[in-house]
């Protein structure tokens, strides 16, 4: 893709793992990392099962301003709270990704046999305990669009609230919220970009 | 007969006829069932080789045995 690279119009891919799982190396291909027991892909087939409207990482936070008496202008701020967040409208509702969304359950699959008819299945019921995951978003660089980049979520909670319109003429959907959770106390997270490949 | 294994997720498990399979377990099934779920998007199932070690060979004159203390005298 040509210059400026720093213009980038392209969604990312969302992997999810256990959390204490090893990050890819930013060079390293999909096929290296997605496997049962490392990174698990959002959509089966990735972006091409994502909405329209991509994934979103926004970073909202709140603030206090101090205003002196003699003044109408802020003096100073103070940071009292910040996420961060990373979204996207799943449209796919395969028992794997649903089930995943939901607290990730644990899915029990039967083979198709001798009047036994194929099936999966996952309990609904997400309980008290919040599944933590690690979150991996993989897409373009903005320094050099043919590289890669990537946000690393060490630990992070789904806490959307997904509704699932069974409707005609429009897909049904999976809406899913990461939060990022600074379980470890060491951040929330880092944003990786490739600006060369190894020499 | 082919040998399968589950190679899903933790927690997660495989019913294939009476036998419930969790991650790394395999078992016998046959032949259409494993095409089946080897090629099923769905489900990670993966083909094991029998592997079943031949017989070793046994040398024909070779009947020495004793190791580090044949042949020792104190």
């Amino acid at each position: 893709m040509a210059a400026p690279h720093e213009i980038i119009a392209a969604p990312y891919t969302v992997y999810l793992a256990r959390t204490g799982t090893a990050f890819p190396r930013v060079d390293a291909g999909e096929e290296t990392f997605v496997r049962a027991e490392l990174w698990f892909k959002l959509g089966t087939s990735g972006v091409k099962n994502y909405d329209d409207a991509g994934v979103t990482v926004s970073h909202p936070q709140s603030m206090e301003l101090f205003r002196g008496a003699g003044a109408t202008a802020p003096r100073k701020a103070f940071r009292t709270e910040e996420d961060f967040l990373i979204a996207l409208t799943l449209v796919d509702l395969s028992p794997g990704m649903y089930a995943k969304i939901l607290n990730d359950a644990r899915i029990t699959t039967v083979a198709a046999a001798e009047r036994v008819a194929g099936e999966q299945s996952f309990e609904i019921l997400r309980g008290l305990n919040v599944t933590h995951f690690a979150l991996l978003a993989r897409g373009m660089s903005p320094i050099d669009n043919e590289l890669t980049a990537q946000y690393e979520c060490p630990a992070c909670i789904e806490d959307g609230s997904p509704a699932v319109n069974l409707t005609k003429g429009r897909p049904a959907s999976l809406e899913a919220q990461f939060r990022a959770i600074d379980a470890a106390a060491t951040g929330v997270g880092t944003l990786r970009v490739q600006s060369a490949v190894a020499r | 007969m082919k040998t399968i294994r589950f190679d899903g997720p933790e927690g997660d498990i495989l019913r294939v006829g009476d036998r419930d399979l969790s991650r790394g377990d395999t078992t016998k099934v046959p032949d259409d069932v494993a095409e089946e779920l080897v090629t099923a998007p769905y489900v990670a199932v993966s083909l094991v080789e029998d592997s079943r070690p031949a017989e070793p060979q046994r040398p024909a004159e070779s009947t020495q045995r004793g190791g580090m203390s044949s042949g020792r005298t104190t």
